[in-house]
């Protein structure tokens, strides 16, 4: 019986499909690529990276995806991860970082100082794009912004885009300013640091992206519903990887092919991006930035 | 504007709204059922976003909501979606394509009857639809409202439109073109023949027929005129018989009066006002042509010896027998005429004296042959002629007939049936 109904159902299929149309060739996986071989004088690469996340939780995240680009490379990858995020600017502006993972406001204040050639932008929870949220502990009885007004606040970091700006101009825009109507702001560094301030009660609220919830689940076993959203943002753009131009163009695009091939949907993808929380990656495009840029000058008193 | 061109617009303009007015009921019939048919179809498509809508609320996936709604909004912008939302069974947003409308709560009419329906609802917003389903996955978890734009559609419509307005204009110039073309041959140029042909008639050809015609009632009125003509025809030859019977009858009156007018009642040559005329005119030709003439003046000797001895009515007879012989001899264009009495006088053209005695001899002898035989008369009838010439004996017709009469009262004098030429002159 049961076969038949899978013969019928094999028959349906086939019907359904265009006789023609041939399964796509699987996605290779170039993880070794014995045929590059470095230029001279190019020894190693020197991966920077924004601390949005716990400092040693960012080392651990990113080191599959160090090897892997080593082994593309044939050089060896060094993660280097920002005190701050103004710090990781810096860095890269003092040439410390040959790649870097930049968020999107901190990505729209290095290209003012800095001269960068995009590769990729990444892919998460399905979305090239997030939401930031406004967020309280489960029990708390605040349930609309309003309800903030007085109320303790968290922050990532002041150059973080869905731990701040997007967040603050939210708050704004519903009548609430972030330099007065709270009792205390403070800013936690990463979003990890975040979340963990408002699930201990350490502070009434916090700001994060959309993926926060998911991403703590995994590295410390939170339940997400211990958070109850208040508020969503406007969707911003994900982080963008880049290289300074003094990296020779040929590693630049072994690197870039290299990002574009991984993909969650295989295995070996998913080992390096899973502890990314990531997808994959797509190329990079600037003008996608730009309305980041604009929400910055707009809410952000220049310095 | 001929009437060509009235009926031309009329028709076609009376047929493209027809058309058009037909082609517009269609349009609209198909209008409603387009806007049925989007409804329809993108209220399918929320269904199966619903499906998907109701896992993720059960799963209190919250992100996954917000990257499904995130992602549709913009894979549907091209779809017409403007608005795509998720309300809890309170009305309050869950997932909103603006997120920052998360956590409001919906209380328009629209949404509060989408909470309570457990089928889809809809309703027209100006230029958008709002279409409401239920998230459904084992239970109710959630509704699922969106606001699709009609624009693109009505865009669709307007050039449905737009197509049928210019299909309407494009009909009308073709039917226009072809009417006036069409009337051209079945109208126009039927009454212009027919016109040209009573023109013809009115100029008094009355022989000309109107053209055989193929629509009926031109063809009637071109068989009326022909037999209008006709008539008219018949009337007229009719009309002239009569006028040159009555002309011919006038002529010969005429020519009849005329002859009595100059003609001698008794002898039936002409009379003493004809001969002045005759004279007059020749002499005055002759003057003209430098040519002689003569004249002949004859008087019958001893007339008055018959009519004393056989009494006038014989008198008469002998005047008709002399005229009779005079008359034998003349030439086409001499004349004779009863001048009075017993006397006649002869214009002879283009006769000089010695011609004119030969003639004036002539006529004496015969007479004095002619008439004296059979009839016995109380004495022998003789004639005395008197002969003048023109120039030389007179240059008016007084002087020349003056002249004649001399000569014949000469001719008298010396013993009768004789002749005699004026100056003396005789043979």
């Amino acid at each position: 019986m049961r076969m038949i109904a899978l013969l019928a159902f094999a028959t349906l299929a086939a019907c359904a499909e265009p006789p023609d149309r041939s399964p796509p060739p699987p996605r290779r996986l170039p993880v070794v690529r014995p045929v590059f071989s470095p230029p001279a004088g190019f020894t190693r690469l020197r991966f920077g990276l924004v601390p949005f996340l716990a400092p040693g939780t960012m080392s651990e995240a990113h080191q599959k995806l160090a090897d892997y680009l080593s082994k593309s490379l044939g050089v060896p990858v060094e993660i280097v991860v920002g005190d701050s995020y103004g710090n990781a600017i810096d860095r890269l502006a003092a040439g410390e970082f040959d790649l870097v993972e930049l968020s999107p406001l901190a990505y729209a204040n290095a290209t003012k100082r800095v001269k960068l050639e995009c590769l990729v932008q990444s892919i998460a929870d399905g979305s090239a794009t997030a939401s930031g949220y406004i967020f309280v502990r489960d029990d708390s009885s605040r349930r609309t912004l309003e309800d903030l007004r007085g109320a303790t606040i968290a922050f990532v970091d002041p150059m973080s885009t869905s731990g701040y700006l997007y967040p603050r101009k939210l708050l704004r825009d519903r009548g609430l300013d972030v330099d007065k109507d709270f009792a205390r702001v403070e800013f936690l560094g990463n979003h990890e640091a975040v979340l963990l301030a408002v699930a201990e009660g350490r502070v009434d609220a916090g700001a994060t992206y959309q993926g926060a919830f998911a991403a703590l689940k995994r590295t410390k076993g939170i339940d997400p519903l211990t958070f109850r959203v208040v508020a969503k943002t406007l969707r911003t753009p994900r982080d963008i990887f880049c290289v300074r131009p003094e990296v020779p163009d040929e590693v630049a695009q072994v690197i870039k092919q290299a990002l574009l091939v991984l993909t969650a949907r295989e295995r070996a993808g998913r080992e390096i991006l899973g502890p990314l929380n990531i997808n994959g990656f797509r190329p990079a495009d600037d003008s996608a930035y730009d309305e980041v840029r604009r929400v910055a000058s707009e809410i952000l008193p220049s310095p | 504007m001929g009437i060509r061109g009235q009926l031309t617009l009329l028709v076609a303009a009376v047929v493209a709204i027809a058309l058009a007015l037909g082609a517009w009921v269609e349009v609209q019939r198909q209008t409603r059922e387009e806007l049925a048919e989007f409804r329809l179809r993108n209220e399918k498509t929320l269904q199966a976003v619903g499906v998907t809508v109701a896992v993720q609320v059960a799963q209190n996936d919250l992100g996954g909501l917000d990257t499904l709604v995130a992602q549709l909004t913009e894979a549907m912008a091209s779809r017409d979606l403007l608005e795509l939302v998720v309300l809890d069974d309170q009305g309050r947003v869950l997932a909103h394509s603006e997120p920052e409308a998360f956590n409001t709560v919906l209380t328009d009419d629209f949404t509060r009857e989408a909470l309570d329906s457990d089928a889809p609802v809809w309703a027209r917003e100006g230029k958008a639809y709002r279409i409401a389903v239920p998230a459904v996955s084992g239970i109710r978890w959630a509704t699922v409202s969106a606001k699709f734009s009609l624009a693109r559609l009505e865009e669709g419509f307007f050039r449905a439109r737009l197509r049928l307005a210019l299909a309407s204009l494009a009909l009308f110039a073709v039917l226009s073109l072809m009417l006036y073309v069409g009337l051209d041959r079945l109208v126009v140029k039927p009454v212009r023949a027919l016109q040209q042909a009573v023109r013809r008639m009115g100029e008094g050809h009355l022989g000309t027929r109107a053209p055989a015609l193929k629509s009926a009632e031109l063809s009637e009125l071109s068989e009326t005129m022909n037999k209008m003509a006709t008539a008219l025809q018949h009337e007229r030859e009719n009309l002239e018989h009569v006028v040159a019977e009555r002309t011919r009858e006038l002529q010969e009156l005429n020519a009849r009066l005329e002859r009595l007018a100059v003609t001698d009642g008794l002898t039936g040559v002409y009379n003493h006002r004809r001969f002045q005329e005759a004279i007059n005119t020749e002499l005055l030709r002759s003057e003209r042509h430098k040519r002689p003439m003569g004249v002949l003046m004859i008087d019958v000797d001893f007339f008055k010896k018959v009519n004393d001895a056989m009494g006038h009515p014989a008198g008469d007879e002998l005047l008709r027998r002399l005229a009779e012989v005079l008359s034998a001899d003349l030439r086409q264009t001499d004349l004779i005429a009863r001048y009075g009495g017993e006397e006649f006088a002869v214009v002879l053209p283009e006769t000089t004296k010695s011609e004119a005695l030969q003639v004036g001899e002539r006529m004496r002898l015969a007479v004095e042959e002619k008439i004296n035989q059979g009839t016995p008369w109380p004495t022998k009838v003789t004639v005395s002629v008197g002969v003048a010439t023109y120039p030389e004996d007179g240059k008016t017709t007084e002087q020349l007939i003056s002249a004649a009469d001399q000569a014949m009262y000469v001719a008298k004098r010396q013993g009768r049936n004789r002749v005699v030429g004026a100056r003396g002159g005789h043979t």
